[in-house]
């Protein structure tokens, strides 16, 4: 009597297990990177015109509730008026020595659609904090950085550069829905 | 000021008599119902009286009677509630319960001599004149009242005959000007044969008096903004006060009681286990030091989620603003200004701009709070541990800033864009070269 082995397929085994199928979650769009940003994205965003970057989107969602952390504040608000921001709907927060805490409050609040804050040498461990707690509350986190880390944990990373006014956008990881 | 209440007597006048339990706080108490009605009397710390008889297009007196007993309830205080006509028998209907005014007993006779405590002294009086009363088998106010007037003075004194004469709606009461206390403040004081070590007591008593402060904020028309609680140690030591102080901030406004509760537990829970206690606490003290306009507002019940919403959104502001400061959490509120580093304030609420457009050139998004000497030599700078070459100077911006300030004077403003594409925003203030902010 000879044993035959029957392989099953992935989509068997997922049944098996009783797992969820992955459906894809919706987008915001935005015209710098046509793909658009996923709800509950964790956004690494790096270069010389991050926060340009960054203040453009909030421009072309100007209906998202927004929270702006820093550990001192050096953002300008006049400016980000200037580029067309509405910056009556953004909550500003110096976290000075308690950013973290300060981040991941917001963050697991589920008030807010887009949180930008500036990346003050956050670990690895954090980083996963952030992203857990983003897809949770299913808001866009984007995260300033000076140079791209090499953490994993973003779901995005661009690198964004801009000469006069030509965008030079580079995906640098992309992981997951990205 | 003041008015007669005889002359609404028998048009409808409700006079409603809170007597509290010993050692009760009556001036707190009336601060609660000052929203009610303005009409406010005390009787020492015994008694309050409001007369309510203004607001029954608001509110019936059973209603009213209610919302005092839920009131009491929410600040954990028992106290016996009567209504009457006036203040002597609201009082006199409070302290012994009966149907009708006239089946009350001679020992409520104290209420119509004296029903604000204001002559003491009368008191043994009287008591004498009550004795002889009972001695003629006079038990009830119906018996008190056939008595004739002319003979009250002759047997028993003229407070008796005062106290006839207002049994018969005379010598009414002047309602005095009630005003509210400026300080806003309630404490606590532990029993000393066991007083509390740690925090868990405290919060048992904080929350009735968060309550209460609460209450007595609202019955004025306002709302904490921030204040303090201190808790009073057994003793002082060299190193440390005898009054521990924590400061809690509320900025925005329909924040409910039980998340500035919450917000209270976690910064004194935060501040004990930085700055432990060192001795037993003796006494909870809570002193509001900011107040603003309370805002009422309906409740939307249709859309209940964007209550919740906003209830957590104020919640996380409180809570941001305690632990970091009232400054660190703010909205931006923008001006029409010249100078850079005045064209926008911040705010604890959300305000409408000032402006729509903007005259004023492009500004950086990032702006340094102060501008940051630096030195350019040959077409290179160095900022942040590393050096720039810059390829353009570009915009060349004139402003003038105030002599007396930091790099004051004219200020030529020049925007350095370096070899890397990075963009910089530098002025030149007497041959001084300052980084103020970055295009970034």
């Amino acid at each position: 009597m000879s044993v035959s082995l029957v392989k099953p397929s992935l989509a068997e085994l997922r049944l098996l297990i009783g797992a969820t199928s992955q459906t894809p979650r919706p987008r915001q769009p935005f015209s710098l990177y046509p793909a658009g940003f996923f709800l509950g994205s964790f956004v690494e965003l790096s270069g010389s015109q991050r926060t340009e970057f960054a203040a453009l989107f909030l421009k072309e969602n100007p209906q998202l509730s927004v929270a702006w952390i820093e550990e001192t504040i050096s953002i300008n608000p006049y400016a980000l008026k200037q580029k067309g921001v509405c910056v009556e709907s953004i909550l500003f927060i110096e976290g000075k020595k308690d950013i973290l805490w300060s981040l991941n409050q917001v963050l697991s609040s589920g008030c807010f659609q887009v949180v930008v804050a500036e990346n003050s040498g956050f670990n690895e461990k954090d980083f996963r904090r952030f992203q857990l707690l983003s897809e949770k509350t299913l808001n866009h986190f984007f995260l300033l950085s000076p140079s791209p880390s090499t953490s994993w944990v973003p779901h995005l990373q661009l690198h964004v550069r801009k000469s006069d006014t030509q965008w030079d956008i580079e995906t640098r990881r992309m992981r997951g829905l990205g | 000021m003041g008015y007669r209440n005889s002359a609404y007597a028998g048009a409808g006048v409700k006079v409603v008599c809170i007597c509290l339990p010993k050692h009760g706080d009556a001036r707190s108490l009336a601060e609660i119902f000052y929203q009610a009605t303005p009409q406010i009397q005390l009787r020492h710390n015994e008694a309050v009286f409001l007369e309510i008889s203004k607001c029954q297009h608001l509110y019936s007196a059973a209603t009213f009677l209610k919302r005092v007993q839920v009131t009491l309830n929410r600040i954990g205080l028992t106290a016996r509630i009567g209504m009457a006509e006036d203040i002597p028998t609201a009082l006199a209907m409070t302290l012994h319960p009966v149907a009708e005014k006239k089946f009350l007993p001679i020992d409520c006779l104290p209420c119509y001599c004296d029903p604000l405590g204001q002559y003491p002294e009368h008191t043994p009086l009287i008591s004498k004149a009550i004795h002889v009363l009972r001695s003629l088998r006079i038990y009830t106010i119906k018996d008190f009242l056939d008595i004739p007037a002319g003979e009250i003075t002759l047997r028993f004194g003229p407070s008796l005959l005062l106290a006839h004469q207002r049994l018969q709606g005379e010598h009414p009461l002047i309602w005095n000007i009630f005003e509210p206390r400026q300080i806003v403040q309630e404490d606590h004081e532990f029993d000393l044969t066991y007083p509390p070590r740690d925090l868990e007591p405290v919060y048992f008593i904080l929350r009735p008096l968060l309550e209460k402060i609460f209450l007595r904020l609202r019955g004025k028309g306002r709302r904490m903004r921030q204040f303090k609680i201190i808790l009073q140690q057994e003793y002082a030591t060299q190193k440390t006060p005898q009054s521990y102080e924590v400061h809690i901030a509320i900025p925005l406004p329909f924040v409910s009681l039980k998340t500035i509760f919450q917000i209270t537990k976690e910064k004194l829970d935060a501040s004990v286990q930085k700055k432990p206690l060192e001795h037993a606490i003796v006494q909870l003290s809570l002193v509001v030091t900011e107040d603003g306009p309370y805002m009422t507002s309906q409740k939307d019940i249709f859309d209940q989620k964007k209550e919740e919403t906003s209830e957590s959104f104020f919640h996380l502001v409180s809570r941001l603003a305690t632990k970091l400061g009232p400054e660190s959490v703010f909205f931006a509120h923008l001006k029409e200004s010249y100078l850079p580093e005045k064209n926008w304030l911040r705010a604890t609420d959300k305000c409408h701009p000032d402006i729509q457009s903007t005259a004023v050139p492009e500004r950086p998004l990032r702006l340094f709070k102060k501008p940051l000497p630096i030195s350019i030599q040959s077409c290179h700078f160095s900022y942040n541990r590393k050096t720039y070459e810059i390829r353009e100077w570009r915009h060349p911006e004139v402003l003038l800033s105030n002599w007396w300030e930091i790099a004051g004077g004219e200020r030529i403003y020049t925007k350095l864009i370096t070899h890397n594409g990075d963009q910089f925003w530098v002025f030149k203030n007497r041959d001084v070269y300052y980084l103020h902010g970055v295009f970034e």
